[in-house]
């Protein structure tokens, strides 16, 4: 026994080394300091599925901008002559059943649509949010009958709302908003009501009330920035839903009529065509995918990103 | 201490609770009566634990003291003012003499502040501070107090594990330079080694800062540790108080009792003989509560008179308050009486 012990102990010197307590530097910052937006973005980048999908989302809204300018051709000038070519090098997307360039026409509609579903975001979110933001922190009786509001609006089914605003008040730009808006704003005004519950019984709140904070401190303090995830979240799910919607509303023609023109119409005419000229069909078909698979899938990173529970 | 306590004991008591009750509508008809009649006082420079099992109104009654809930009946005085009727400037001064340490540190700190923001909140509010260096030299000192430094303030919260997040809280309560503190349950979320160093930490600062303490928790031996009286609570009711050697060496109450009984003791030999009193049946709802004694359906003392009306906390020997018949002088004959019967 008493042999062994030696053999032991140099044995365990030589696997361990000593340290001296001056070099443990225990509470020594290493990393940088990091915000929590740069947090996020930092994992967002990780995620490399998601940057590619946001360069691809780059390079439609640019191509949206300028796509029309590239060919050179207009998107309204009717050619009778030159009706339903397939791709070629004159018409890289082709032409449709009135000669019209494809290509400048598929960037017209992409445009169309992505402005649409943002302006229809950004009108969801405000009233969303202003009318979750009352219904939670007045609560009680007014978030009682607001509530129920939100419930009658959310019940009755959304295509014949909208169908019904579309018939009654006619298809244009802002009718069509008014329909897109009517009643997707309810789940964020629920998702923000939820929150402002959440955060007023929350303790960090309730320690700022402690410290003296009014009502707008903590507004101010807690309560937008920890709120603002969320609706950056909402804001990139809203968007593929609208676009969606939208192509729906037109492809069944109730929504944007010519010569004002959509992803929706342009499918809804491609269709027609579809055995024959299928090229007018998976073109429009195609774009529209890309952008709303790129929104869901830079959705589902940022929520990742987002989630404090997910942090590393 | 002690005689640092009797000198306390002839000053007027910083807070003063009488009567509180804290009811919470959970429907129509049925009402939680979370804290049902509770007086105590607190003396300035005293800790005074505040000790019960889960749901037994601890914490409302603590966050009624410092005026987060409005109480349904009863008064809460500070320093001979009336807690709950402050408005404006005695609001603003009351917000700073009187904080709050919270249970859960991971709920507690806000997420998206950095530490230096969530101990400078205070500040902020109060106008504590005279330019930017002065403000980062007190947060450096906070944080020193509290055993964390300086390189500390730039991180964010969930970069520190909780006994830091928890020293974090007790630096925010501080830099407000606050008399008195209302703890609620500080340690119970940490690990017991943390638990401790938290706990000497909040000594400490009492023994340095003069600070008042009620001190909310669960854990017997801790209370015993950090408390010169001790109140006990079942069910929303005081059962008794009383200097906190006094209470673990001759606990009166049959609740008192049976708590002291489930401490554990930290040597085998001792804790193999130890004596359980084990009670009897499940705490009664809070919505529904017994009338009489609170305790009458899991006494194993309980008489005729427990059932009627709910016994006053009396002073059975000086500062030994107890809620029992059985213990109060004026009703011994009638204790005695049920002895003989049994």
């Amino acid at each position: 026994m008493s042999s062994n012990e030696p053999i032991a102990t140099t044995d365990l010197r030589r696997r361990f080394e000593l340290v001296d307590q001056s070099t443990l530097n225990a509470e020594q910052v290493v990393r940088k300091n990091i915000g929590f937006w740069s947090d996020a973005w930092r994992r967002f980048r990780q995620n490399k599925v998601a940057m590619f999908f946001a360069a691809i989302l780059l390079i439609l809204i640019v191509l949206a901008i300028f796509g029309p300018a590239i060919s050179g051709k207009d998107y309204i000038t009717i050619n009778g002559m030159e009706k339903n070519i397939a791709p070629c090098s004159e018409y890289w997307f082709g032409t449709d059943n009135m000669g019209r360039d494809m290509f400048a026409r598929s960037w017209v509609a992409l445009r169309t649509s992505l402005i649409i579903a943002l302006v229809s975001a950004v009108i969801q979110l405000v009233i969303g949010c202003v009318y979750g933001a009352i219904m939670g922190s007045v609560g009680g009786v007014v978030d009682e009958v607001m509530m129920r509001i939100v419930e009658v609006f959310s019940c009755v089914p959304n295509l014949i709302l909208v169908t019904l605003l579309l018939v009654v008040f006619g298809n244009g730009y802002p009718q069509l908003l008014l329909a897109l808006s009517i009643s997707s704003w309810t789940g964020t005004a629920r998702l923000v009501r939820g929150q402002v519950f959440k955060l007023r019984e929350s303790e960090y709140v309730m320690a700022a009330t402690a410290l003296g904070g009014g009502r707008m401190h903590n507004i101010v303090k807690h309560l937008l920035p920890n709120t603002m995830g969320l609706l950056i979240l909402e804001m990139a799910q809203a968007i593929p839903n609208v676009i969606f919607s939208e192509t729906s509303l037109s492809f069944l023609g109730i929504g944007l009529q010519p010569p004002n023109f959509s992803l929706g119409s342009m499918l809804a005419t491609g269709q027609s065509s579809m055995t024959f000229y299928p090229y007018q069909l998976v073109i429009p078909c195609a774009l529209l995918a890309l952008i709303v698979l790129s929104f869901n899938v830079i959705g589902d990173a940022l929520r990742d990103a987002l989630d404090p529970q997910l942090r590393t | 201490m002690s005689s640092e306590k009797k000198s306390a004991a002839a000053k007027e008591p910083l807070v003063k609770v009488e009567h509180l009750k804290q009811y919470f509508k959970v429907s129509r008809k049925a009402t939680v009566k979370a804290v049902d009649d509770v007086s105590f006082e607190i003396m300035p420079g005293e800790t005074l634990g505040l000790v019960g099992e889960s749901g037994c109104g601890k914490t409302t009654c603590g966050r009624c003291v410092v005026g987060m809930y409005t109480p349904t009946s009863g008064t809460v005085t500070y320093r001979g003012k009336d807690v709950h009727s402050l408005k404006g400037k005695e609001k603003k001064e009351f917000n700073k003499e009187v904080q709050v340490i919270f249970q859960d540190p991971y709920a507690s700190l806000d997420p998206r502040m950095t530490v230096s923001e969530i101990i400078g909140e205070g500040m902020d509010i109060h106008h504590l501070y005279m330019d930017k260096d002065a403000r980062r030299n007190r947060i450096g000192e906070l944080l020193h107090m509290v055993g964390l430094n300086q390189e500390h303030a730039n991180r964010f919260i969930h970069e520190f594990s909780g006994g830091q997040r928890q020293r974090i809280g007790i630096a925010r309560a501080l830099a407000v330079e606050p008399k008195f503190i209302m703890c609620d349950e500080p340690v119970s979320a940490l690990d017991v080694s943390i638990q401790a160093q938290v706990a000497n930490l909040l000594i400490s600062l009492q023994e340095r800062m003069g600070l008042t303490y009620l001190f909310i928790a669960h854990d017997l031996a801790m209370v015993k540790h950090i408390s010169d009286r001790v109140a006990v609570m079942y069910l929303g009711a005081v059962m008794e108080l009383a200097d906190s050697h006094e209470l673990y060496e001759h606990p009166m109450h049959p609740y008192t009792k049976a708590l002291m009984s489930a401490i554990p003791i930290a040597d085998p030999h001792t804790e193999d003989t130890r004596q359980r009193i084990v009670l009897e049946g499940e705490v009664p709802s809070p919505i529904n509560p017994p009338p009489g004694c609170k305790f009458q359906n899991r006494c194993a003392y309980a008489m005729e008179c427990c059932h009627k009306a709910a016994p006053p906390l009396e002073e059975v020997s000086p500062g030994h308050y107890v809620a029992c018949y059985l213990c109060q002088k004026g009703k011994e004959a009638a204790a005695a009486a049920a002895e003989e019967a049994k």
